[in-house]
């Protein structure tokens, strides 16, 4: 499931746009899919955000005495097995799938994009060396190594987090390295060092401005990624403790319901659906936007 | 990638993408049909079965030559009608021998193809009946107690080998020798050596045992599956490297029972068909035990009449199967026991009163009637309802006040914080996490916050049994039909142990019981054991179980064992 | 360099991989905080015992030697033995293996013949009806939980409509076809068992679609830029102002040049499937590699772990070796890159 990233990312990018990217912005907004993208992303990140205020209940307070209702004016999506509310936990667990994202993908991406810009700006044998790396990584089927390192590590979100960043991060070492590799020999680098700018200065006075847009293409997608990949690991077992209401888990537990109270795995499934989709469809078009030859291509 | 054009190459890219998938499939082929060169030779497990494997009836012949030997020995269980298909979660299946089996599901198994010699009948697991042994007698040698059981005529086992003490000998020596989990039932339990095992002639066996031990809880334990009685001639036959034929016995069966086994694959099935030497013959030629751990399939495949009992449903299932045509459900006993352990050498929970605090906080009505709506007993002691002594006192219930007042004695009035271990998923009908979370909320309200980590259990026992768990959410179930099999764990060990607990009191009045030999005197000792362990213990006992069944209404004389079995040679459609 | 050389510096290459992978794999499963021998041996076991069991397992000798062994065992053919199944890994692999691999096969398959035909029929409707219908397709398999997938499915199929079975390879009253390749639907076929072929087909269709939707929502949005891509090209513009019809000239051009980066696609996909499987078969009661993977890192079981992760490790540089085999084949400039 993280491959999702890799594969749309690492094959759809090419590895050759050019240094200055004026017209971003506008074209981002000139697809409708990607205004509806962003529209659900920014339903879900208020979700996130204001789920201590939106919530109509306590997502862990249990009321025994109403477990298992159904969907109703006063619980929208029904409760769970231990009577809590689910549209209260529903909420909470997009905060938990926004960190979850937010918490694996940013640091991967800086320590990547360092690893990456070593690895292209230096080359030789280090450079040998950190791709070798990454061949290693990148040989595991990305879920079955998460699953060994959080078995290993025990079950916790934490661990889970940390596993998916342990298979996350060789694609952006290997993003950043081909960007660099190619755009090291375009005239305004070569005028940089040729003026005698020291190399710090030119890896990110020159090199990593020019990288952002790949990478911000790339982490979009990992986002989406990296919330399904979280729940795949909850489903079996390997994710968040009780009580926390990250959505894995409410599929996993709710599963058990799934011929008698089928709203128990029905609305966690359809929010991991939706929001993994308003990142694929911005990443999609942030990809569009940032490349002109593809754009209303893809 | 998208630069690369070559239009005029490019039917050889279908070409090529087709010779890829067969070199695939050609490289995995091969790597399935040439055994790896494994170790130790897996012993005849494989080769052994084709010969011997009949082939149910009325099914497609395969043309599987007699020569041939399939890497899996996998059939199919005869046809609908005269197979009982039962799903079941038996991914905890270790062995089939039962000198190493020692989870719920092998018994499952073992039982219905092995005899013991003597044993309990259906559901009751307070009066001993004769099996093997028709008769047996208790002497008192002075030094030691002499058990001597004298062995049923024309027995015969499945391989057609007659039953004699030889046998009984046999396995037992082979049980402590082996030294698997189960090998404690001889050495602790019943303090005995290879040598008290001895025939005098080929009708009697005589057991010596120290007077440390006591015969009456040793002829409980002589029911359990463990104390099997397997076909020494056929057994010997299979041994391996000296392994008294373990290997073999795994997934082989060479006993006297209704049933044999006809294969086990590990995680996806196990098929018994009826032994025709059985003086007990089996009511349906087949069962076939598969592996569906998912409560959701159980369900469906039940309904739609794809299988036929089902094991691991939940309360809510069973609920909204009560009322579906064609469908049963069944409440059974369960002698397992839910219970928190609290690690006294950690404070607070050195301090008693603090314990006691959290007994009084847990709403136990709670659980019972809401959580878990009914299918569970209350109980508060750790003698479970269907042994001997059990105690059905239920001295606490939810008292916030009273539980805060405890904890402001115990100088903690303003709670405290703390882990809580326990298993993830579901034990039978309970779900760890929701009774933990229910725990949680529970003693949120006299201001202890407890941290809850769910664990597989291979990660979860290793710290409890390092004696290193503050809390653990956790069950027990006996090892054998005696309060002995609680009665020693709770207040000494592994139970009492493992949460630090040591109490010289507690330890005495359990050893006492255990070897008390007069009947009433004996229920008098474990109402003391139990009353005690109830307060001062470190433990809060929160419910017995039930099992749960849902099976097709045509399936007959379906009768499960508190034990954790089930007669299944009894069982009809 | 010649091919020969480019063949071997490319084993050399996995062989490589291999290695670190293996340390990785070790690495991880020597993490583990807590002791696996506690859960194997139950709630009774005595301390010789204990001792006994870690004697057997190698656990009472230093983690480096332990990896020398491992290694050397593994030199050998021998993966250790299941803590979990007390069976040799080896065993356990080749058992559960052909199932898994079988699923991924025909989910591959499920990906290639849906996601091909769907990617180019989206492009030649760009920005129509069938378009949209196919991204949106696309759009869902990209960002569904599988898992979730899979409950749907089952509900639907099986408890709903009774169409397909809610899981396992076959039938409990049909024989599997005698074992040649451990591929049911390959080995019925080969033994001209036709109900075992039939039934093993059944049993496919609900997981493998579940497994293969992934796949081919990427392959199918793969195919679409291709094809679109291609449509630009200065020689279809050509091509279609010779007057060609434009069906012929779409099938004969655009067809085959944009199959070539779906080929990468299908070596990377392999990975995924792995990966997928570990939840397809959780949902499916598949007996495969996936199952006991999960089971065998909820156990502890490391012996197991190991095995089952220097398995999955290989295949996807396989994988990918044998599609860029393909490329130099195709074409001289790439072997000689």
């Amino acid at each position: 499931m993280a491959e999702q990233a890799q594969t749309q990312a690492a094959l759809a990018l090419p590895a050759r746009m050019d240094a200055p990217r004026p017209r971003a912005r506008p074209a981002l907004l000139r697809s409708p899919l990607t205004i509806a993208g962003l529209a659900l992303m920014a339903v879900f990140v208020a979700c996130a955000l204001t789920a201590s205020v939106l919530a109509p209940y306590d997502p862990i307070k249990q009321f025994l005495s109403q477990r298992l209702k159904p969907p109703s004016p006063e619980h929208w999506m029904g409760t769970d097995q231990l009577g809590r509310d689910l549209f209260s936990r529903m909420l909470f667990g997009a905060q938990i799938s926004l960190t979850i994202g937010v918490g694996v993908v940013a640091p991967v991406a800086v320590f990547g994009t360092i690893l990456g810009l070593v690895a292209g700006y230096a080359g030789g044998l280090l450079d040998e060396i950190l791709m070798r790396v990454t061949d290693v990584f990148l040989a595991f089927p990305p879920l079955i190594l998460a699953m060994a390192i959080a078995g290993a590590l025990g079950p916790s979100l934490t661990n889970a987090m940390i596993a998916i960043a342990v298979v996350s991060w060789p694609v952006y070492v290997r993003l950043v390295r081909g960007q660099v590799l190619s755009l090291r020999q375009r005239e305004f680098v070569e005028a940089a060092r040729a003026i005698g700018a020291s190399t710090p200065r030119i890896l990110s006075q020159h090199l990593l401005p020019n990288l952002l847009a790949p990478l911000l293409v790339q982490a979009t997608f990992d986002l989406g990624g990296t919330i399904l990949i979280a729940a795949g690991l909850s489903f079996i077992g390997f994710g968040a403790q009780i009580p926390t209401p990250e959505w894995g888990v409410m599929i996993s537990d709710g599963r058990k319901y799934v011929t008698t109270q089928p709203w128990l795995p029905l609305f966690p499934g359809l929010a991991i659906l939706v929001t993994v989709a308003a990142f694929n469809l911005i990443g999609d078009g942030l990809r569009d936007a940032l490349d002109p030859r593809l754009r209303g291509n893809l | 990638m998208f630069t690369l054009h070559y239009p005029a190459r490019s039917r050889q890219a279908i070409q090529i993408a087709l010779v890829i998938m067969a070199l695939v499939a050609l490289v995995a082929c091969g790597a399935t049909a040439t055994p790896a060169p494994t170790s130790p030779p897996p012993a005849p497990t494989t080769a052994a079965a084709a010969p011997t494997a009949v082939p149910p009836t009325a099914v497609p012949p395969t043309a599987v030559p007699p020569t041939a030997v399939p890497p899996t020995p996998t059939k199919a269980a005869g046809t609908a009608a005269n197979t009982i298909v039962w799903l079941k979660n038996i991914d905890d299946i270790v062995s089939f021998d039962p000198a190493e089996g020692y989870e719920f599901s092998d018994w499952l198994g073992i039982h219905s193809m092995y005899d013991t010699l003597v044993k309990f009948e259906g559901a009751d697991l307070t009066t001993i009946k004769a099996s093997l042994a028709e008769k047996w007698a208790i002497k008192d040698a002075g030094a030691n107690w002499e058990i001597t059981f004298n062995l049923k005529d024309g027995v015969k086992f499945a391989s057609g080998n007659p039953f004699t003490s030889a046998d009984v000998v046999y396995s037992f020596q082979r049980g402590i020798k082996l030294n698997k989990p189960p090998a404690f039932l001889w050495t602790d339990i019943g303090s005995l050596k290879p040598e008290s095992i001895t025939a005098p002639d080929a009708k009697t066996v005589v057991l010596t045992m120290p007077k440390t031990a006591s015969p009456l809880e040793f002829l409980n334990v002589l029911t359990a599956p463990p104390m099997s009685i397997v076909d020494s001639k056929e057994v010997k036959a299979h041994e391996a490297a000296g392994d008294m034929g373990n290997i073999w016995l795994k997934d082989h069966s060479a006993g006297t029972g209704p049933y044999m086994m006809d294969h086990w694959k590990k995680d996806v099935e196990f098929l018994l068909t009826a032994n025709p030497n059985a003086a007990v013959k089996a009511k349906t030629p087949n069962i076939l035990v598969k592996h569906v751990p998912e409560g959701s399939n159980q369900q469906a495949q039940l309904e739609k009449g794809d299988a036929d009992i089902a094991n691991d449903l939940t309360p809510e299932q069973i609920a909204s199967l009560k009322s579906k045509a064609g469908i049963t459900t069944a409440k059974a006993g369960n002698l397992q026991i839910f219970y928190i352990g609290m690690n006294v050498n950690l404070k607070p929970l050195d301090n008693n009163k603090v314990r006691e605090a959290l007994r009084t906080a847990i709403d136990y009505d709670g659980i019972v009637k809401d959580l878990l709506g009914g299918n569970v007993q209350k109980l508060q002691t750790v003698v479970p309802i269907g042994l001997f002594g059990a105690n059905l006192d239920t001295p606490f219930q939810k008292d916030v006040a009273k539980a805060k007042a405890l904890l402001k004695e115990a100088g903690v009035e303003k709670g405290f914080e703390i882990d809580m271990l326990t298993l993830t998923g579901n034990q039978g009908l309970v779900s760890m996490g929701d009774l933990a979370a229910k725990i949680q909320a529970d003693w949120a309200e006299i201001g202890v916050k407890v941290n809850v980590k769910q664990q597989p259990a291979a990660e979860m026992l290793g710290t409890y049994r390092a004696q290193k768990a503050p809390i653990v959410l956790l069950l027990w179930g006996p090892d054998f039909p005696d309060p002995d099999a609680n009665g020693t764990p709770f207040a000494d060990a592994p139970l009492g142990k493992r949460n630090n607990y040591d109490d010289p009191k507690a330890k005495d009045l359990a050893k006492k019981a255990a070897l008390e030999t007069d009947p009433a005197k004996r229920l008098a000792a474990y109402k003391e054991l139990t009353d005690y362990l109830a307060h001062n213990g470190p433990f809060a006992i929160l419910f017995q179980p039930n099992q749960l069944f849902a099976y097709r209404s045509n399936v007959q004389n379906f009768v499960w064992s508190p034990a954790g079995f089930s007669d299944l040679w009894t069982i009809s459609k | 360099m010649n091919f020969l050389t480019f063949l071997i510096r490319r084993l050399i290459g996995i062989v490589a991989v291999m290695l670190g992978v293996s340390v990785i794999t070790f690495t991880i499963s020597h993490l583990v905080p807590a002791d696996p021998v506690a859960a194997a041996l139950g709630d009774r076991a005595r301390e010789d015992q204990v001792a006994a069991f870690r004697a057997e397992y190698g656990l009472d000798k230093p983690v480096v030697e332990q990896y020398f062994i491992y290694m050397n065992g593994l030199l050998h053919g021998d993966l250790g033995k299941s803590i979990r199944t007390r069976r040799p890994v080896a065993d356990d692999l080749r058992d559960f293996f052909p199932a898994t691999f079988e699923l991924s096969l025909v989910a591959l398959l499920v990906a290639l013949v849906i996601g091909m035909p769907t990617g180019i029929w989206s492009a030649l409707f760009r920005n129509r009806l069938p378009d949209h219908l196919v991204r949106l397709f696309a759009l869902v398999g990209g960002s569904l939980p599988i898992f979730w997938l899979g409950l749907l499915l089952i509900g639907l199929f099986y408890s709903q409509l009774g169409w397909l079975p809610p899981g396992g390879r076959i039938d409990d009253f049909i024989p599997p076809p005698q074992t040649i390749t451990g591929l049911f639907v390959l080995d019925s076929l080969l033994t001209a068992n036709s109900a075992a072929l039939r039934s093993s087909l059944h049993h496919l269709i609900l997981p493998a679609f579940t497994l293969g939707y992934f796949s081919t929502a990427v392959i199918s949005r793969m195919m679409r830029s291709s094809m679109l891509e291609v449509l630009n090209q200065d020689y279809m513009r050509t091509a279609r102002a010779k007057g060609l019809l434009e069906r012929f000239v779409i099938l004969r051009h655009g067809l085959r040049n944009a199959l070539i980066p779906t080929l990468t696609i299908i070596g990377l996909t392999f990975g995924s499937l792995l990966s997928g499987a570990v939840l397809t078969e959780t949902i499916f009661t598949w007996p495969g590699l996936g199952r006991y993977a999960t089971a065998s890192a909820i156990g502890l079981d490391f012996p197991a772990v190991m095995g089952v992760t220097l398995l999955a490790a290989i295949v996807y540089p396989v994988a990918n070796l044998i599609v860029d085999l393909g490329y130099a084949w195709l074409d001289p400039r790439i072997r000689n890159a």
